[in-house]
């Protein structure tokens, strides 16, 4: 479980991210949704302990992120939006990097590599160097060296982009397994269609304060998810 | 994550040392060559030209150079000192900096473990690189000296040290400077400026007794290459200091990059 209480992120006197609360249960599909510069990406480099923030707490199993950050980071995986690599590794060596780091044992490695590589397309170019990829075949690779590790809980910064149609369906059939088996995603994204299908839950986010948050039933009521997040963000 | 480093930092290894060795090499064969009794005659005329105090700045007093071995004492080594203390300080501020620049901390920051690892990893690869680079141009230019006649075994073992008292503290000063900074532009100027500078206030406090002060204020000062050659021995204080600056610099890189917003 996710738990976010009352976290606030400051940058300088500017307020990123204004006492923000709310959770996420196992085996659910949270979207995150805001404009840009809402604070979704600080929020979520708050959670996956890349940033500090100023007050609040941030619990994952009920540890604190502040407090047991290594034990917090071993449960989960994060895919940021711009798929920044060692672009001189070779796509294999990056991976068997993520996997060394997360302690993964030959067998599981090899069986998730293979796995994945091969329902993203990239099973032949996993030899070739990062720099020689496209936009979307470095998305893939950080997208496997995500997986790889059979992480609790995935967090995603805008996954989708990039990616071709095929990539982008077989992520959500990966995704739905994985809720499946009780793990936990958590995604921000723009494209408020994937999200509405996919996802149980979700938090709307303006101006670093959570606006809306609760089941999608619940937040969409009759209304398509684009209409309610318009109709918020046309308020002042 | 140290083998990760290796790999990522070899090919610069490699290339900085094969450039410095074939250099020292290439010199050391084309040398006996090239200095005959009419160039040094020419070049002990040229010598006279020059005031003592300046000869002393660049230790040009310390040997004769009909030799490879006296150049290399002199000129040579005044090289190696500049060339091994660029090396380390471009090091020192790239290493830890690059994964900001660059933007891979974004993700290797999420991965489980703690930041102080990320330095260890880092600098035990940085100083394992400056030490091998020391170790191997030394054993080349030794094995060229062998061939080439006599010289002092013990003065050349212990001038193969003296970079090292010079490489780690530039290492190190240029590490903590990199915490202060988010992009690896301006840190290739910041390093060399440092470089020269500290090069440059060396030659000055060697020149003249007024300007003796300076060498409080200059790394280049624990090279010490004048007792070294004099005395034969390397002065314990010197290796203190050394070690000092290097350890209080490596600590306020914990201290400042354990605080650090990494954007």
């Amino acid at each position: 479980m996710i738990e976010i209480k009352n976290v606030t992120k400051k940058y300088g006197k500017k307020i990123a991210v204004d006492n923000v609360s709310f959770t996420v249960e196992d085996g659910e599909i949270f979207a995150f949704i805001g404009h840009n510069g809402a604070g979704k990406t600080t929020l979520i480099k708050a959670i996956v302990g890349i940033h500090d923030f100023d007050e609040g707490e941030i619990l994952i199993d009920g540890k604190s992120i502040k407090d047991e950050p290594v034990a917090c980071k071993k449960l989960m995986a994060f895919v940021p939006d711009n798929p920044e690599t060692y672009e001189q590794m070779k796509a294999i060596d990056y991976i068997d990097f993520i996997c060394d780091m997360y302690e993964v044992d030959e067998e599981t490695r090899k069986k998730n590599i293979k796995k994945y590589s091969k329902l993203f397309g990239m099973e032949d170019k996993l030899n070739d160097t990062i720099d020689s990829y496209s936009h979307g075949m470095k998305q893939k690779i950080v997208l496997i060296s995500a997986l790889a590790h059979d992480p609790k809980i995935l967090i995603m910064d805008e996954p989708f982009v990039g990616l071709d149609p095929k990539a982008v369906f077989e992520i959500k059939e990966v995704l739905n397994e994985m809720v499946k088996e009780g793990k936990i995603i958590f995604y921000s994204t723009h494209i408020l269609d994937v999200a509405e299908k996919l996802c149980s839950k979700v938090a709307i986010i303006k101006n670093g304060k959570l606006v809306k948050s609760g089941s999608m039933k619940q937040i969409k009521g009759d209304k398509s998810l684009e209409n309610v997040f318009m109709e918020l963000e046309d308020k002042e | 994550m140290i083998r990760k480093e290796i790999k990522t930092y070899l090919k610069g290894f490699i290339i900085w040392t094969l450039i410095i060795t074939l250099l020292y090499l290439g010199v050391a064969i084309l040398y006996p060559h090239v200095i005959t009794d009419d160039t040094m005659k020419s070049m002990d005329e040229l010598m006279k030209v020059f005031s003592p105090e300046i000869l002393k700045a660049f230790n040009m007093d310390m040997a004769s150079m009909s030799s490879y071995y006296g150049w290399f004492k002199t000129e040579g080594f005044t090289f190696l000192l500049m060339i091994i203390g660029i090396y380390a300080s471009i090091l020192g501020s790239n290493i830890l900096l690059v994964e900001e620049s660059e933007k891979t901390i974004e993700y290797l920051g999420t991965l489980p473990m703690k930041r102080s690892k990320i330095i260890t990893s880092k600098i035990i690869v940085s100083i394992l690189f400056i030490l091998l680079m020391i170790l191997i141009i030394s054993l080349t230019n030794y094995i060229a000296l062998l061939s080439g006649g006599d010289f002092s075994h013990k003065e050349y073992l212990l001038l193969s040290i003296t970079p090292v008292l010079i490489a780690l503290p530039l290492y190190s000063i240029n590490l903590f400077i990199s915490t202060f900074m988010h992009k690896t532009k301006k840190t290739l100027g910041i390093s060399l400026g440092l470089v020269f500078i500290f090069y440059i206030i060396n030659i000055l406090s060697d020149m003249t007794e007024k300007a003796k002060f300076l060498k409080y204020f200059t790394i280049y000062t624990l090279s010490d290459v004048r007792n070294v050659i004099s005395k034969l021995r390397i002065n314990p204080m010197m290796v203190l200091i050394s070690i000092a600056i290097t350890i209080a610099f490596i600590v306020g890189t914990y201290i400042r990059y354990n605080k650090k917003e990494l954007v």
